[in-house]
């Protein structure tokens, strides 16, 4: 259940930007997503119309971007790209390898439509 | 109407980061000490927060948020009975807490009267450890019959937490717990971790863990960042 707050936060985020920049609604959030995230797509997709409710991001649609997940194998330090499926080292072998603490979902862009032309 | 595209470029975490540096805002300038308090289910936070009600309630002022994800109030109302100032948050099957139910919390209690605050997180090893609340410190719990592997397994809640209290060691004798294999997987994963060995059932190990809540309380908040 932890996605339905990241998809509060998504939702926060999208709101506060398309609020300074005068937008009367929220067409589509762009959110990247590190194939190595421990938050599952489709449950992020579940609960986005729940959570955006009668806000300006109601009706807004939600599109995900997979940018490489960055893993750390703590058995020779060697870093390498991989997804949620990574459970070996690709140099050692080691299966003592755990996902490099970067931001792991992002909100990149919103698509909204303003008042003004 | 116009449609135009704005780059964001921010970690959904963010809008929960925000409302914690409020929240952690709030505290502090009431003097509040806010320790967040996350185990796995059973583990012992609310007993070991009713011995420290109990033992310390004419030196400080304690407060407790409880949370669960049903409406049983019986851990508030437990805290509430040991002598302290107590708000049960129902997650509604959220398996975590998040800053923005604490800052509904903390708006419900009177935190000019509170010196140090227990936050009892939702029984849960992973989720906890990735939402920041707004506490000073954060505090885990782990207990003997859950078994030795537990840093192993759930590294990320003991890499980030400040003290680690393990309780029921008065079970040792019946549960298989090498406390060697233990220690040496919470050191690999932070390194000088402060330890509390006690049981809340027996009283044995409480003194030092009451005598360093009752220096954390008398702290300015402004030393715990």
């Amino acid at each position: 259940m932890h996605e339905l707050g990241v998809v509060e936060g998504i939702r926060e985020i999208a709101l506060s930007h398309a609020r300074s920049a005068g937008a009367s609604r929220i067409l589509s959030v762009r959110v990247a997503i590190a194939k190595s995230s421990r938050y599952l797509e489709d449950a992020l997709a579940m609960f986005w119309d729940e959570v955006c409710g009668t806000s300006e991001a109601s009706g807004a649609q939600i599109e995900f971007v997979h940018v490489p997940g960055e893993w750390l194998c703590l058995a020779c330090s060697k870093s390498f790209a991989g997804g949620r499926e990574v459970c070996r080292c690709p140099e050692c072998g080691s299966q003592w390898v755990k996902p490099v603490d970067a931001p792991e979902c992002y909100v990149e862009s919103i698509e909204v439509e303003t008042g003004a032309g | 109407m116009t449609v135009k595209t704005i780059h964001v470029a921010q970690n959904a975490l963010n809008a929960n980061r925000e409302i914690a540096l409020q929240n952690r805002a709030a505290l502090d300038s009431a003097g509040v000490v806010a320790v967040n308090l996350m185990a796995s289910p059973g583990a012992g936070k609310t007993s070991l927060i009713e011995r420290t009600i109990e033992e310390l309630k004419g030196q400080i002022r304690i407060g407790m948020i409880n949370s669960d994800t049903s409406p049983a109030v019986m851990d508030a109302e437990r805290a509430e009975r040991a002598g302290a100032v107590a708000v049960h948050l129902n997650t509604a099957d959220r398996c975590h807490l998040d800053a923005g139910m604490i800052r509904d919390a903390i708006a419900c209690l009177p935190l000019r009267e509170i010196d140090l605050l227990f936050v009892e997180n939702i029984g849960n090893l992973v989720c906890p450890a990735a939402w920041q609340l707004g506490t000073h410190l954060s505090v885990l719990i782990a207990s003997t019959p859950e078994g030795d592997d537990k840093p192993y397994k759930y590294p990320r809640m003991y890499s980030g937490a400040e003290a680690l209290v393990i309780n029921k060691i008065d079970l040792l004798p019946y549960v298989t717990f090498n406390v060697d294999y233990f220690r040496r997987g919470v050191e690999a994963l932070n390194q000088g971790l402060r330890t509390f060995a006690l049981s809340c059932r027996s009283g044995a190990g409480l003194i030092p863990w009451f005598d360093w809540i009752a220096f954390l309380a008398a702290r300015e908040t402004t030393v715990l960042q």
